[in-house]
């Protein structure tokens, strides 16, 4: 039978057997998405026709095979609205797939729908977004996370059994924490950015949002491998990420934990114990733990605001109304039009964004931005000295437990530092997983990630997954 | 410290931008907490480097691929058979 929580795994297994068919699992889904999502709003629009792969000389794998899934608003599906969360591309429809949707129609898998986000996925709460906030499914007096808001929320409250986020400083595996699921930012290139709208292009990747490791390797399976669209695709090959996934962890593995996670104030103190524990989990299945100093990455948040915001504002500058998206009509010189579009069409946030990138780019500050990108070079040092004496590093997700809604909006430096954890790897552009690790007091999700150096997802995987055996949690949430 | 009001003028220019008196006010005082912030970088030793991306320039061959132009010209918020239209920007 499917149930709502049922993972990828699961239902491949379901229809293996044939106790399911392929129009069972997608009406099922469809239908906990109408039933559910007017409480959580995590779904922008659930496709009158879902997408998938007719053509069966197209296929490439059965990774995804009969597989629903839904997409983070910023990916383009032909000839469907993709809006980033935001007004000024309310009725955008992209005129080709991004290779993100070919790759998962061509695995066999279904997408439903577009999930919400925050605007151009700058946020860390969902609260950005133009179709108005996104309700945490454990707690719906608290956010989901984001900017992945929609797509975790959509899984945790049993909508699909996978979303497709994006991460460019957290906002897949954040929003997986905050939602008790498994998110993952894949080593920078692994995964193509081709039709995923930009917000830092030297920083973005897509990243899948699961119930379960397992579930986390196989989307893997059918997204990563290189991608001629994308000029940053790395030349990797395509592989099964769940092979070699055994409940095992490496003999001599050695895991680095990050001092800052269990010195820094900043860490509440139910997410340490969490923490801790997940410590001695390690240690008793006969994992090394030793203890890490990375005094360089406190300069991480710093380093990614400068690079984030200056190629934000470069990234967005091509949406003016002109060539596509939204327009002001009543503009009558070319000036005024952009101005105007640009005035009604972009939030809040993504204005203060945007004017932050434009002053550090601007020619009397650009000093900053140019030490910001030797500063990141130094990040990704301290990084490869890390990894010669242990084989990852492991932190808290996120130093906290889920906002409550309106706690961080209106204070934009409280919030840019929710990101302390997630953004260092990001900006050196390694490979980090973060996965349920337990419950606060009072019944919210708390997850740990593991951080590898590059490409090193196979050993994350396997780490993660052995962990996750481990902690055998039933984090599947009744709603 | 707050961006010089005048500052924050020419960047809401700059970013094509227009921007009332209360969203002035707001963004220069979040720019300008940010801004302070992100300073620590400035004075800092850099002791060694490695190279940010390690990817290889990518090259494609010089030939023409299909287009669907008609469909992006179809999608713009305005245009006729074969361009893009917007407000007029040369003057009589």
């Amino acid at each position: 039978m499917i149930s709502k929580f049922s993972t990828i795994q699961e239902l491949k297994e379901l229809l293996e057997k044939k106790q399911v068919t392929k129009e069972e699992i997608v009406s099922f889904y469809q239908n906990q998405v109408q039933t559910l999502n007017p409480k959580f709003n995590a779904v922008i629009e659930l496709f009158e026709k879902p997408e998938e792969e007719l053509d069966s000389n197209k296929m490439e794998n059965d990774f995804l095979k009969n597989i629903p899934t839904l997409f983070k608003d910023n990916f383009a599906i032909r000839n469907q609205t993709c809006s980033a969360g935001s007004n000024i591309l309310k009725n955008y429809k992209p005129v080709f797939d991004s290779t993100m949707k070919k790759r998962i129609c061509r695995s066999g898998g279904i997408i439903l729908g577009r999930t919400n986000m925050d605007e151009f996925a700058m946020g860390s709460s969902g609260e950005f977004s133009a179709y108005g906030p996104t309700k945490n499914p454990w707690d719906e007096t608290r956010t989901p996370g984001g900017s992945s808001s929609g797509s975790a929320a959509a899984v945790a409250a049993g909508m699909v059994p996978w979303a497709l986020g994006s991460e460019t400083g957290g906002s897949v595996r954040q929003p997986s924490s905050f939602c008790g699921l498994v998110g993952m930012y894949p080593t920078y290139g692994l995964l193509s950015r081709f039709g995923m709208i930009a917000f830092g292009s030297s920083l973005d990747q897509p990243g899948p949002i699961t119930r379960t490791v397992f579930d986390c390797a196989t989307v893997l399976s059918s997204l990563a491998g290189h991608d001629s669209h994308d000029s940053t695709s790395l030349p990797e090959a395509k592989r099964d990420y769940a092979k070699n996934l055994d409940g095992n962890f490496d003999s001599n593995l050695k895991i680095g934990v990050i001092n800052d996670s269990i010195e820094s104030e900043g860490v509440d103190d139910e997410v340490k114990k969490q923490f801790e524990n997940s410590i001695k989990i390690l240690k008793n299945r006969g994992v090394k733990i030793e203890y890490i100093d990375l005094p360089d990455l406190q300069y991480a948040i710093s380093v990614y605001f400068v690079i984030s915001r200056a190629e934000a504002s470069s990234n967005l500058y091509r949406i003016d109304g002109s060539l596509f998206g939204q327009r002001d009509e009543k503009a009558t010189s070319l000036e005024q039009m952009y101005q105007a579009t640009r005035s009604l069409g972009f939030g809040k946030e993504v204005k203060r964004r945007i004017l932050t990138g434009n002053y550090l780019l601007s020619s009397s500050h650009k000093s900053i931005y140019n030490k910001a990108t030797q500063v990141r070079s130094m990040i990704r040092c301290e990084f490869e000295d890390a990894y010669e004496r242990v084989d990852l590093l492991m932190s808290p997700t996120v130093p906290t437990l889920p906002f409550k809604l309106k706690q961080e909006v209106n204070d934009p430096l409280a919030m840019y530092m929710a990101d302390y954890f997630t953004v260092p790897n990001c900006v050196a552009g390694y490979p980090a997983i973060s996965v349920p690790c337990g419950l606060s007091q009072n019944n919210l999700p708390v997850g740990i990630q593991f951080i590898g150096p590059r490409l090193s997802e196979q050993k994350l995987l396997k780490t993660a997954y052995a962990f996750e055996q481990e902690i055998q949690l039933n984090l599947k949430k009744e709603n | 410290m707050d961006l010089k009001q005048k500052e924050l003028e020419n960047l809401a220019k700059m970013s094509n931008l227009n921007l009332d008196e209360k969203e002035k006010e707001s963004f220069a005082k979040d720019l300008g907490s940010v801004i302070q912030y992100i300073q620590e970088i400035e004075d800092l030793q850099i002791k060694r480097k490695v190279e940010a991306v390690r990817n290889k320039n990518v090259f494609r061959e010089d030939k023409a691929k299909q287009n669907n132009s008609k469909e992006i010209l179809e999608n713009s918020p305005k245009s006729d058979e074969s361009y893009f239209i917007v407000p007029k920007i040369l003057k009589q």
